[in-house]
């Protein structure tokens, strides 16, 4: 009889008892931590000689909060158990729902309660507001520690080495809306020359631009260099509807479709790098980077490369561990059979590209990312852009999670998988809360100068207010920087001014959610990528303040509020909590104050930068080179296995 | 501020203030039993908020240590994403850490595949046309590549070009048994090759 153990049962038998001691383990030892430091103020004013007892009072005096979180921690373990998170992260984790937790009953046990009843509705929001808001640090936090802390990794996609016998027929598909005649030339010209055999592969522009002139040159570019030119008479249903277009038309032997956006070279190795991962069959898509070469173009070029390494270099692969990563529009590739199995791309949708994931999982499709990037384009180089696309794609994944929230707890999808297509939209709200708890203070800073006091009331919350938020403030950035680190932005510096960045989208995101939820109809909006020229301060200034209406007013209502507020500190007795509302609103101030001040460095570090493309010419004059010929077989292997 | 919502308040009409009240009466009374419930005296229930304030001290202390030491101890990974997982890792490590493992890339974990009975009958058919003998150059999950080393024979010449010849014969054999069957001319001898290869696909949605 076989008594050896498969890995799952030995998981099973070994690995979640395991973990649930751990987890039990980082439970005790943060209550441990807790009730020392509670302890410290008695034990400084006791005998030496009582200290080991009192120290050791977890050990022999149970309390009904030591039972909770032990076995809080022991769950969080068993569950975590599978991902192989090194002990640090796991006790981060258990030590953050310890504080998260411990914040909430406070305010729902002593603070709330010691209101007075006819101002609990101030508190009652407040509550509402960070409940919110620590949801989604415990929820994001998971990725974060999974990808920072995570010991084995066990979908990391193996090479494909290329095997010159294995060619499926591909179709490289770019979207074209209007774009600059330049940076689509380029793209194709990169296209063209894949090292791959040339009748295998089709280049396609979808070009969905509406000057007919601009059409025009552009199929006389597709003819020069071998590519496909297809226009349409309407542009229904935006670039699913182009791309769907185009599907709709490519040969039957084309099996795999990838799509590329307008401003992207891509590496002349992308489709015999790809192209191997579809042996298996139940692959639907597989995902590459997103990566850019305009990073030095401006202050924000600078801080949006960085952040988008957080997603895909932490958020990306550990969803891909689960099978739940999404299709990100460009640099990605999709088996043509699971396009026709999901019916190509919605074009009810802003953002297509996520959503067919969700159905292509919800159908039992796998997807796999290769965390290697084949190609590089544009990103916004200025504020108005990024305002755009964030716009469109806060929009865009709140109407995914609305319109599919059903379909995906209906579908055959793993619990795992689940959540992670849910949850990925929820960062979305995040601004809410922030608006929120913005709001909140400015009422209570406005106290002293409209003359009410809600200060006095909310005292208690107050000093809460500044340790615990700030302490998730803490967590987040050390987060953050434990996980940029590991994509490779190394200084604590850029982990503050990615912070910044995403401060300074949070009012854009709330706006889109909100227009997204009240069933809105949002066109789809291309982000535009040609930046301009630098400004000079004054139009900078101006531009800035025009872009950030909302947050600069915001912000700097709440800078003003706090000033008053230390003013008036300044003439009479000091009173912590006025100090603290003070601090917190000079807090919150700055989050808002990133959008103005983002936005204006945008404009003035914007360097318009030139690159060397290819030739046209001489791709042109020489033809497509085949870089790769069919002649791979060596004939005296032939013959020998012939002769054997 | 507060003076004008409770004008505000008093001027909606009745019912909504009143549902307002109640429900807000409502989890005001719902607190009050839940801090009765949780802080009852020292012992098993500690005084109220000490609990809270336990865990809360504890957990922003152990957060602060435990990230720093990860940001100690983690390594500076300067390349992109985590490090290639190794055969043992992803031995036995199915896509969603449940039921049997399924192999992801077949290729390169399946052993070789059974011959299957159309190329036997392909071998054979070949062998009477006098085009040589069949190669197996490589198979893989639902793909094989064949070389047909005389496919430029005599016979082969007359009529169509040579692999179209040959092409035909294989495309009749696998079609035979197997309708879903694709072949694909990957090299052709006659023109300019160095052999006459051929892609045979089979199994439906293999690409």
């Amino acid at each position: 009889m076989n008594t050896r153990l498969n890995a799952d049962d030995r998981h099973l038998s070994l690995g979640v008892p395991l973990g649930a001691t751990i987890g039990a383990i980082c439970g005790f030892i943060t209550y441990w931590v807790g009730a020392g430091i509670i302890a410290t103020p008695d034990l400084a004013q006791t005998s030496a000689s009582v200290i080991p007892f009192e120290l050791s009072r977890p050990f022999h005096t149970v309390t009904a909060w030591e039972i909770v979180i032990v076995l809080t921690g022991a769950t969080i373990g068993g569950l975590v158990s599978r991902y192989k998170w090194q002990k640090v992260g796991l006790l981060s984790y258990v030590a953050l729902i310890s504080l998260t937790a411990g914040y909430i009953v406070y305010a729902l046990t002593v603070s709330i309660p010691r209101v007075a009843p006819g101002e609990r509705w101030l508190s009652f929001i407040l509550l509402g507001a960070e409940a919110g808001g620590l949801f989604l640090i415990v929820i994001f936090s998971f990725y974060s520690l999974d990808a920072a802390t995570r010991r084995r990794w066990t979908r990391v996609s193996s090479e494909q080495p290329w095997d010159p016998l294995l060619q499926p027929h591909v179709a490289l598909v770019v979207p074209i809306y209007n774009e600059p005649y330049e940076v689509v030339e380029q793209t194709v010209a990169h296209l063209v020359e894949q090292n791959y055999p040339e009748e295998r592969f089709h280049v396609i522009v979808a070009d969905d631009s509406t000057d007919e002139e601009s059409r025009q040159r552009m199929a006389r570019l597709c003819d020069r260099l071998g590519a496909h030119h297809v226009k349409r008479k309407s542009r229904q249903g935006f670039k699913a509807g182009a791309l769907n277009n185009v599907i709709s038309q490519l040969p039957e032997e084309v099996e795999l479709v990838s799509i590329i956006d307008a401003d992207y070279w891509v590496d002349p190795d992308y489709l015999r790098s790809i192209v191997g991962h579809f042996t298996d069959p139940d692959i639907g898509f597989v995902q590459t980077p997103q990566d850019y070469r305009n990073g030095e173009e401006s202050f924000l070029t600078k801080q949006y490369k960085r952040a988008e390494a957080y997603f895909y270099h932490a958020i990306m692969p550990s969803r891909n561990e689960q099978n739940a990563i999404i299709f990100c529009g460009t640099m990605g590739m999709i088996r043509k059979s699971a396009l026709e199995d999901v019916d190509g791309f919605a074009e009810d949708q802003v953002c297509e590209d996520a959503e067919i994931s969700v159905r292509l999982a919800a159908n039992g499709w796998d997807s796999l990312y290769v965390d290697e990037s084949f190609g590089e384009g544009l990103m916004p180089s200025v504020f108005e852009a990024y305002k755009k696309q964030f716009h469109r794609w806060a929009f865009g994944n709140v109407r995914i999670l609305f319109s599919h929230a059903g379909t995906i707890l209906r579908s055959k999808m793993t619990v795992r998988q689940k959540f992670d297509y849910l949850a990925s939209s929820l960062h979305w709200f995040d601004g809410y809360f922030v608006v929120a708890i913005g709001a909140i203070l400015l009422y209570l800073g406005l106290g002293p100068i409209l003359g009410y006091d809600a200060v006095t009331h909310h005292q208690r919350e107050l000093v809460l207010l500044a340790l615990v938020p700030f302490a998730l403030l803490v967590d987040t950035i050390l987060r953050l920087h434990l996980v940029l680190r590991q994509a490779g932005a190394d200084r604590w510096r850029d982990t503050f001014l990615i912070q910044g960045m995403w401060f300074s989208i949070k009012v854009t995101n709330v706006i889109a959610v909100t227009k997204s939820i009240l069933g809105f109809n949002t066109p789809f909006v291309r982000t535009p990528k040609a930046p301009g020229g630098p400004l000079s301060r004054t139009r900078a200034a101006l531009r800035s303040l025009r872009l950030t209406k909302i947050e600069s007013a915001f912000g700097g209502a709440l800078a003003t509020v706090a000033f008053v507020n230390l003013y008036h500190i300044g003439m009479g007795p000091p009173q912590i909590g006025q100090i603290i509302l003070s601090l917190w609103l000079l807090v919150y101030a700055s989050f808002f104050l990133c959008a103005p001040l983002y936005a204006y460095l945008s404009y003035r570090t914007l360097s318009p930068m030139t690159y060397q493309g290819l030739s046209i010419d001489a791709i042109t004059g020489a033809g497509p080179p085949p870089a790769v010929t069919f002649e791979k077989v060596d004939p005296s292997q032939i013959s020998q296995r012939s002769s054997r | 501020m507060l003076r004008a919502i409770r004008s505000f308040l008093a001027e909606v009409p009745p019912i909504v203030s009143r549902f307002t009240r109640d429900l807000v009466s409502t989890a005001e009374g719902w607190l009050d039993d839940l801090a009765g419930a949780l802080g009852p005296g020292d012992g098993l229930f500690l005084p109220a908020g000490k609990g809270a304030s336990i865990l809360i001290l504890g957990g922003i202390a152990m957060v602060v240590i435990s990230l720093s030491i990860a940001l100690y101890v983690s390594p500076r990974a300067t390349h992109k994403g985590p490090g290639r997982s190794t055969e043992s890792d992803r031995a036995g490590s199915g896509t969603n850490g449940t039921g049997e493992p399924r192999p992801r890339f077949s290729a390169a974990h399946a052993g070789p595949m059974p011959e299957p009975a159309w190329l036997e009958r392909l071998r054979e058919t070949i062998a009477q046309k006098n085009l040589g003998e069949v190669v197996l150059l490589s198979e893989r999950s639902g793909r094989r590549a064949v070389a047909i080393p005389a496919c430029s024979g005599p016979e082969a010449r007359q009529g169509a070009p040579t692999c179209d010849h040959a092409h035909k014969l294989i495309q009749a054999e696998l079609r035979a048994v197997e309708p879903q069957g694709r072949v694909l001319a990957v090299s052709c001898k006659a023109q300019g090759g160095q052999a006459c290869v051929f892609e045979i696909r089979t199994g439906g949605s293999i690409p």
